[in-house]
């Protein structure tokens, strides 16, 4: 092993890292902090407490001859804000994961699609993902998300359409050059339908910009879905996010209470870096031309 | 009855700066067996005769004419029939061996796709089994199957792209400037394999390129294209000896020859521009031989001594 050169191989090792972290929170947080997360009741041999609300970061607390360390303090209904923080994570990977999937797979369909078979098809998408593109993206998910409730899938929709302009019009965009590619013409020359012709000469040759695409789209997707849960969108109390924490800290930060917000603002901040440091140090490890044009 | 017989051919692009004829009533034949050569400058027609063929004309070509291939009309025949017989009838050999081949599928995989797409193979294990047969037999080491089309040298990959247009056995094979983005030497090994193909498979060829020294060397009659009309068409070896048209001449002219003492004398001009050609015959801007009448007059194709010549210094 040798340590990492220059900024895309620190940027790779830094990010993979957070990345890392984050989705063992998200695999295992939950079981890790327990039920501190969604209440204040503690049972200890048989006899129940209640944490006080409020209390600041490293708090000590006996109860029943257990100590309990609070290292990131209490929210204002007595939830541990560390079992709260940790156990987050679960809700916005989830969804960013499930969201990213989705406009992924459907961008990529409907850019070969248009790109492929073009003329009257190609205009009417083109014009309708142009008119999605021309919305500022935070708006229309909210508009959606309104529209669909509360619900993990329902939130994943909702970020999902916003960012399928985006694979469709690169995915389009590379069709376009790929239809006349001289290997394409010597397929189609060679008697190929256009249904091989798509998925095993053009898809393929798409895949390595739809990769380079996901981490970046990834990292979008968590902060569109912090701001909709910021809002109240989408989710559920007292299901344990980042972004609906943050506006409840928001409202207790004047007050002195500083560590309700701050700490799952933080864990926006720390996720989408990891993931943006991975898209971009990938893509300039992986296609170092580009970056120097 | 001839294996294919182009008709009276016309195309026209039609593009923003105007109407473009790339090819204007050319009628010629190719018979079983025959490398029928096809020779011009850029922009003569030549490729567009070949696409034309294959039908793989951009949407903004308009075509008139017909293209029999064994009596059926490729230019009107449904998409379905069609991709059919490309590959399988008819196949056809890139300028570039370096875009030709999909970068991201495996060489055997190209002819795996191929094989099954049409047939010719029921499982995958067989048509690797005849592709590492046919490669070899054209140069290329069977274990190149696994490779990747970036692993091989652009020769390597001509051969492939040979393969790829030999393995399902057509009747004619279209090559359009195949050695052209080769180095010289390879050119070399790439001739002496077409001609290789042509003795032992006995496929019937239209052979397109800029250069009469290969034509001389590899087909059995030659075309001769200027400006989308057929200048002279006969033997090869007639044509070469005793060329009728000024053009041919010309290009005759304008191959090196190594030890040649003879002066290697390029053509003058540039060829016309197709959005207008000019009056009379098309090559009277650049002929040496130009008299008032080609200036004026379209010189028609007239038979003499069993070719057929388009000048009125011979009629």
């Amino acid at each position: 092993m040798r340590l990492p050169r220059g900024f895309a191989e620190w940027g790779l090792a830094v990010g993979t890292a957070l990345v890392a972290l984050f989705v063992a929170l998200a695999l295992a947080g939950e079981s890790l902090v327990g039920q501190l997360a969604v209440s204040n009741i503690v049972v200890v041999d048989g006899r129940v407490y209640e944490v006080p609300p409020l209390l600041p970061p490293g708090s000590r607390l006996t109860v029943g001859g257990r100590e309990l360390v609070f290292i990131m303090g209490t929210d204002q209904l007595g939830r541990d804000v560390f079992a709260r923080v940790v156990s987050g994570a679960r809700f916005v990977l989830t969804v960013a994961l499930l969201s990213t999937a989705i406009s992924a797979a459907l961008g990529t369909i409907l850019g070969l699609l248009s790109g492929y078979v073009g003329g009257f098809l190609d205009r009417v998408l083109s014009l309708v993902m142009d008119s999605m593109y021309a919305f500022p993206g935070l708006i229309l998910a909210i508009a959606i998300a309104a529209l669909l409730g509360v619900g993990v899938l329902n939130i994943s929709m909702a970020i999902a359409v916003v960012y399928i302009p985006s694979y469709y019009r690169m995915v389009r965009g590379v069709v376009l050059s790929l239809k006349s590619a001289p290997f394409v013409e010597a397929a189609v020359v060679a008697g190929a339908g256009p249904w091989s012709i798509v998925t095993r000469h053009i898809l393929p040759n798409v895949v390595p910009q739809i990769v380079s695409l996901l981490p970046v789209s990834f990292a979008d997707a968590i902060i569109t879905e912090a701001g909709l849960t910021f809002l109240g969108l989408g989710i559920e109390p007292p299901t344990p996010d980042w972004g609906f924490d943050l506006n409840k800290g928001r409202q207790f930060f004047l007050a002195g209470y500083w560590w309700i917000g701050v700490f799952p603002g933080l864990m926006i901040i720390l996720s989408v870096l990891g993931f943006l440091l991975v898209g971009e140090s990938l893509n300039e490890l992986l296609n170092p031309r580009k970056v120097e044009a | 009855m001839s294996l294919l017989r182009v008709q009276d051919l016309w195309v026209r692009y039609r593009t923003r700066r105007g109407v473009v004829e790339a090819l204007s009533g050319v009628s010629l034949s190719v018979e079983e067996g025959e490398v029928l050569g096809v020779v011009g400058e850029s922009g003569s027609g030549k490729s567009t005769l070949g696409l034309a063929v294959i039908r793989l004309l951009p949407r903004s070509a308009e075509v008139r004419g017909s293209v029999l291939l064994n009596g059926k009309d490729l230019t009107s025949l449904p998409e379905e029939e069609l991709r059919r017989i490309r590959g399988r009838e008819v196949s056809m050999v890139f300028q570039d061996p370096y875009s030709s081949l999909n970068p991201v599928m495996r060489i055997g995989d190209h002819f795996v796709e191929l094989m099954m797409e049409h047939g010719a193979a029921a499982t995958r294990e067989e048509a690797l089994e005849a592709a590492g047969e046919l490669l070899e037999r054209l140069g290329v080491p069977r274990e190149r199957l696994n490779d990747y089309p970036h692993q091989l040298s652009g020769g390597q990959r001509q051969r492939v792209a040979i393969g790829l247009a030999l393995i399902l056995k057509p009747r004619l094979v279209i090559a359009d400037e195949i050695t052209t983005a080769l180095d010289a030497l390879v050119e070399r090994q790439i001739i002496d394999l077409v001609k290789e193909v042509k003795r032992e498979y006995r496929t019937s060829m239209l052979f397109i390129t800029h250069n009469m020294g290969l034509v001389a060397e590899v087909a059995d009659r030659v075309a001769v294209l200027y400006a989308g009309k057929l200048a002279e068409l006969g033997e090869v070896r007639e044509v070469v000896s005793n060329p009728l048209h000024p053009y041919t001449e010309a290009l005759l002219r304008s191959v090196p020859r190594i030890g040649g003492s003879r002066e290697l004398r390029p053509i003058p001009g540039e060829p016309p521009d197709m959005r207008n050609p000019p009056p009379g015959c098309r090559f009277h801007p650049r002929c040496p031989l130009a008299t008032e009448r080609c200036r004026r007059e379209e010189p028609p194709l007239v038979e003499r001594g069993g070719r057929l010549v388009a000048c009125h210094l011979r009629s």
